[in-house]
């Protein structure tokens, strides 16, 4: 909603200052986004009146002006055909810049010095507006005084106000409703518009019948016939009006409806009335296969849910939303109908969106008219009609209102006003808010007003939205903070919460960084990934209106983000990378449930670890990320947990790749990624990744530490290489070393892997360092060397293994 | 013999005094003090003095001995201390190469202001909410006031799975999710976190976003504790000299309704690029708990009040880092998130 300041004044008194009122009325809940003028830079050019007009002696075109601008005389040259003496015009002296981007020079014309130029309507942006001549410079009104300023003598020096309204205030896009808000929090007097009509002596009654047939969609039709109608332009002020409030300017009559309907907000529509057939207006749903060639020469296709405006023939305008072309006001029109009509908001809102034409008319039907200011507008229609001397109305109203209205009353107590702000107001002073918004109030009980909404005010139900009213006006800022006093929550944060930030903690801690990535992706990342199957296909989460074909389902797996993260870092050359992402994935479950949501964490790195000058080279490979994912199952006291082979997958390397189980139950994945998705990807590096499931670890997190006594014993490390066939897992050595320690054995820590020409083929070296400790003894060497001995027979027998 | 004892005496000081190093001093030691040594000789060569010179003699030279071995045991120290300068010396490192990195990683952002707006509600008592991001469209629009056709669902395009379940627009449904597992008791006091997601993608939108919604609900409770709580959420996250402004403003969910503002802390409210010359930031919407809402919940709105907020993450970190491209936040580049 975009209205000028001296429009608005025209119906409340003001004496703020633009900016001022614009922070008042933001302050109160109707947001002015900007205050701009209707054309910029118009203060800076000026009147100046034709002196004396001399030929220009070295042209035949070129005219030399003597220019009153008040305080002097310019010497201006100018070739418009339309100078004359005694004119005024709108001059630009040197260094002014013209509204168009142009800055005045002084310039020499053939010998002839001009000091600024005449400007013509086009030049200065005005024509658009109604201040514009053809033939050439803009002659401004004779009462002008020379030296003026051109906004001043234009009447252009009137910020526009641009609103950016809430969607419950649909009666804000009404001038006078604004007036009312100005007058709520300002005081100013009110003064509503004439809407006095003269009448012929024919009966309107007897020129048109109207017949609503969907009383639910259409609560009030109103019409009046205009005659004699005579087409022109309207005058410079209602075309100014107009183009202040962003609308362009057609005709007389056409212009009237719009300007009515800024100025109540109730939107009107003129048809040529000859063009009607029957005498008659039926308010009805489309028959199957009707059409409308609408005012914008586009033909519509009417569904049955629409409500169409028709004659005793065809559908002639879509209610409310954009007239006919057949029924068009035009030069010839010699009657118009004028309609005023209350529409149901949700199926204009419908329609208008349905075929994307939102205009003026229908934003307004959209949110609800008043049913009671119909016939008010139609009057004030036809009353500026007459004024501008295009037609005269016939006698009386046709107005089809079936079911009038019930007015609504509320009942607001004063203690609930306070208890909801935490102000201390008292009644008197809830009313006098409230009747500064023509709520009118009776008294009612001790300390509750009973309050009569105005018809227009479609956001006001019950007593909540009358405190908001008191609230806004009143000022929020006039409400003192404090802080809530009462019992405190006893704290039930999910433990997924807690979790998450221990596991970010971990992850960061580890040298991953954090990655945010979309929810959803393609189906063609999973296919890029070799994650299709199609007995997943049926558990993905499609969304039914993407943004784009690359976003069509919600994520099953956070490896595409990971992966697609991986691949476009590594095209900025940046080669060393470690991510790690923290989020939900989708399951499918079912047409009628919620799908399921399940907190995964996944990682995925390449390249080398970032270092120094002393620092050795360490690879992100497997065992890089395998030592992240134990360390966070350490920190977590998650215990028991293996990683076993995995060859099933097209994801995945299938030798480097595992499962990783916590008992008997897979709780994620890790490995390098297949050669075939490092191709598809365009990667020339292996990347490695890990995706876990933290629902299904949730169960088997343990984070209560229990302490164990310090040893009071002394202990003995044993170092015991063994080679073995490479295919026997390093996890089943190990399982038999510490299962066969028993209690003695304290630690067994892996310390070299060797495979090489000193070893028989096939065979590789593992080397383990072993330390004895007991809680009662000190151990004997004895002791030691028996469980030592007893370790690699069992090695022997089980793997054929030997002592290296 | 007296001459001789001063004389060695007088000499082996001087030897000392130009000892340089440890075997020096061995030297010097068994010159004088060895088994064969001047001293040693002369203290065995007293047998031939006579009873009145012995005494005399052996006490000169007993002082001697005592003398030379101080001397040579104050020397030596002084070696070692010089020696063990000297080692140090040897010693010393580049003390200007880089040292060996603790590499950690880096937190996103949106979690880093996430985590703070959480230190921030749960230090006033707030416990931490969560709710589905997949939503029935009871839960996202019905119960919080927006019923089908109502023209603010028009202010944020839904993605769709089915007619009734979409991608939640907003982390609002975690308040009726909330009040709906906690009914009848009181108070209720979270904050819920979470990505919402809007079908709209251009330089200032996401489709999905981060916001955390606030929610109190209790038998006492007013706009100005309202006021109160975000004041001190501002004054923590943005600085103790800010201030903050509410806007009347519409919610369907909630009523009064408010955009709360915080004076920017560019230009501490005066006027700069940031703020577009207005000396205030848009944060957060909030209001009252609209009485359907809480009705639709369970409560008896005659008999409990409450307050509900929500802000977006991204919006508070763009303008806490001074970042100046949303997309940004999701793009992940690896310059960018090394920077937090």
């Amino acid at each position: 909603m975009r209205l000028s300041y001296k429009w608005l004044k025209e119906y409340v008194e003001c004496d703020l200052s633009v900016e001022e009122l614009a922070e008042r009325l933001t302050m109160s809940g109707i947001a002015v986004e900007g205050i701009t003028p209707p054309v910029p830079g118009l203060s800076q050019i000026m009147v100046g009146r034709i002196t004396e007009l001399i030929p220009h002696p070295n042209s035949d075109h070129l005219m030399i002006c003597r220019v009153n601008i008040g305080n002097e005389t310019l010497q201006l040259v100018s070739g418009a055909p339309n100078l004359a003496e005694g004119i005024n015009v709108p001059v630009a002296r040197p260094g002014v810049t013209l509204p168009g981007g142009v800055t005045v020079e002084s310039r020499t014309f053939r010998g002839e010095r001009s000091e600024g130029v005449i400007c013509s309507g086009a030049e200065l942006e005005t024509d658009e507006w109604g201040y514009g001549d053809e033939k050439g410079v803009l002659i401004l009104d004779p009462g002008l005084a020379p030296g003026t300023p051109l906004d001043v003598a234009l009447g252009f020096d009137d910020p526009i106000l641009e609103f950016e309204l809430t969607p419950n205030r649909g009666d804000c896009l009404a001038a006078i409703n604004i007036a009312r808000e100005v007058r709520a929090l300002t005081g100013g007097e009110l003064s509503l518009p004439d809407v006095s009509v003269k009448e012929t002596e024919e009966k309107t009654a007897d020129l048109i019948k109207v017949r609503i047939e969907e009383p639910d969609l259409c609560r009030r039709y109103a019409a009046r016939i205009i005659r004699n109608v005579r087409i022109a332009p309207s005058p410079p002020w209602l075309q100014y009006r107009l183009r202040s409030a962003g609308i362009r300017p057609i005709n007389n009559i056409v212009d009237v409806t719009n300007y009515v309907m800024v100025e109540t907000g109730q939107p009107l529509h003129a048809f040529d009335y000859d063009k009607l057939q029957g005498r008659q207006i039926i308010v009805r749903h489309p028959y199957p296969g009707e059409k409308l060639v609408s005012l914008d020469g586009v033909t519509r296709e009417l569904d049955q849910e629409m409500l169409a405006i028709a004659d005793a023939r065809e559908p002639v305008a879509l209610a409310g939303v954009m007239g006919g072309l057949a029924s068009e006001v035009t030069e010839a029109t010699q009657t118009i109908l004028l309609e005023s009509a209350c529409f149901d908001p949700l199926n204009i809102r419908r329609t208008a969106k349905q075929l994307g034409m939102r205009t003026e008319a229908a934003q307004r039907f959209e949110k609800g008219v008043d049913i009671n200011g119909v016939i008010r507008a139609l009057d004030r229609a036809a009353h500026l009609i007459e004024e501008l001397g295009a037609g005269i109305a016939t006698a009386g109203i046709v107005d089809e209102y079936v079911r009038p209205e019930a007015p609504l009353t509320i009942r607001l107590r004063t203690a609930r006003v306070n208890q909801v702000l935490g102000t201390n107001l008292d009644r008197a002073a809830v009313q006098d808010i409230l009747a500064r918004l023509d709520f009118s109030c009776e008294l009612c009980g001790p300390d509750g007003l009973l309050v009569n909404i105005p018809s227009y005010r479609h956001d006001i139900h019950q007593e909540i939205d009358l405190i908001e009213e008191v609230a806004r006006v009143y000022g929020y800022d006039q409400i003192k903070p404090t802080i809530p006093v009462g019992v405190l929550a006893h704290s039930s944060s999910p433990r997924r919460s807690r979790f998450r930030e221990l596991i970010t903690e971990a992850m960061v801690g580890a040298g991953l960084n954090e990655i945010i990535t979309y929810s959803f992706i393609g189906e063609s990342s999973l296919d890029k990934l070799g994650m299709t199957d199609p007995s997943n296909s049926e558990r993905l989460v499609r969304i039914q209106n993407p943004l784009r074909e690359e976003q069509g389902i919600l994520r099953p797996s956070l490896l595409p983000g990971l992966v697609d993260t991986i691949s476009s870092n590594y095209k900025h050359k940046q080669l060393n990378l470690g991510f790690f992402e923290l989020g939900v994935v989708f399951e499918h479950n079912g047409q009628d449930n919620l799908p399921l949501e399940k907190l995964r964490l996944g990682m995925a790195a390449c390249g080398e670890i970032e270092r120094e000058w002393l620092e050795p080279v360490q690879e992100r490979d497997f065992y890089y990320l395998k030592g992240i994912v134990d360390g966070l199952f350490e920190l977590l006291g998650v215990r028991n947990v293996s990683y076993r082979p995995w060859r099933n997958t097209r994801t995945l390397h299938p030798g480097r790749s595992a499962q990783i189980c916590v008992g008997s139950e897979v709780i994620g994945i890790i490995g390098e990624l297949h050669p075939d998705v490092l191709e598809r990807y365009d990667l020339p590096v292996r990347v490695v990744v890990s995706e876990l499931d933290l629902e299904a670890i949730t169960p088997f997190i343990n984070l209560c530490t229990v302490f164990q006594p310090l040893p009071r014993f002394p202990g003995i490390f044993r170092d015991l290489a063994v080679v073995v066939p490479v295919d026997i897992p390093a996890e089943s050595i190990r399982k038999t070393i510490v299962e066969t320690g028993g209690s003695l054995l304290r630690e067994c820590r892996l310390f070299d892997v060797y495979q090489g020409p000193q070893l028989p083929e096939g065979h590789r070296s593992l080397a383990y360092s072993l330390f004895f400790q007991s809680q009662e003894r000190t151990l004997t060497d004895e002791e030691v060397t028996e469980v030592y001995d007893r370790i690699l027979k069992n090695l022997e027998s089980q793997y054929g293994a030997r002592l290296r | 013999m007296e001459q001789e004892i001063l004389g060695i005496k007088e000499s082996a000081l001087s030897e000392l005094g130009s000892a340089q190093t440890r075997e020096e001093l061995q030297a010097i030691r068994v010159k004088y003090l060895g088994k064969k040594g001047e001293l040693t000789r002369i203290l065995r060569g007293m047998g031939g003095l006579s009873p009145e010179l012995r005494p005399r003699i052996g006490q000169l030279a007993n002082q001697v001995r005592t003398f030379i071995e101080e001397e040579l045991e104050r020397r030596l120290l002084v070696i070692l201390e010089r020696e063990k300068q000297q080692r140090l010396e040897a010693e010393t490192i580049d003390v200007t190469l880089p040292g060996r990195t603790m590499r950690r990683g880096h937190k996103h952002p949106l979690t880093i202001v996430l985590e703070e707006i959480k230190d921030i509600f749960t230090a006033m008592g707030f416990d931490i909410a969560e709710g589905p991001e997949v939503e029935w469209d009871y839960y996202n629009f019905e119960a919080l006031n927006i019923p089908k056709g109502h023209p603010a669902r028009d202010m944020q395009d839904s993605f769709y799975i089915t007619e009734e379940i979409l991608l939640r627009t907003h982390t609002s449904p975690v308040q009726i999710r909330t009040m709906e597992r906690m009914v009848p008791n009181l108070p209720v006091r979270i904050i819920a976190p979470g990505k919402v997601y809007r079908r709209d993608d251009d330089a200032t939108h996401s489709p999905m976003f981060h916001q955390v919604e606030g929610l109190l609900v209790d038998r006492h409770c007013t706009l100005g504790d309202l006021k109160g709580v975000l004041l001190t959420f501002a004054r923590q996250m943005f600085g103790e000299d800010r201030e903050i402004r509410l806007r009347p403003s519409f919610f369907p969910f909630t009523e009064p309704s408010a955009e709360v503002d915080i004076s920017c802390f560019g230009c501490k409210g005066k006027g700069c690029r940031v703020c577009s010359g207005t000396g205030w930031l848009e944060i957060l919407g909030a209001g009252m708990v609209h009485p359907k809402v809480l009705e639709n919940a369970g409560y008896n709105p005659e008999e409990v009040i409450g307050f509900a907020f929500g802000m977006g993450v991204e919006r508070i970190a763009l303008l806490k880092y001074g970042i100046n491209d949303l997309r940004l936040f999701f793009e992940n580049d690896i310059r960018f998130l090394r920077q937090f």
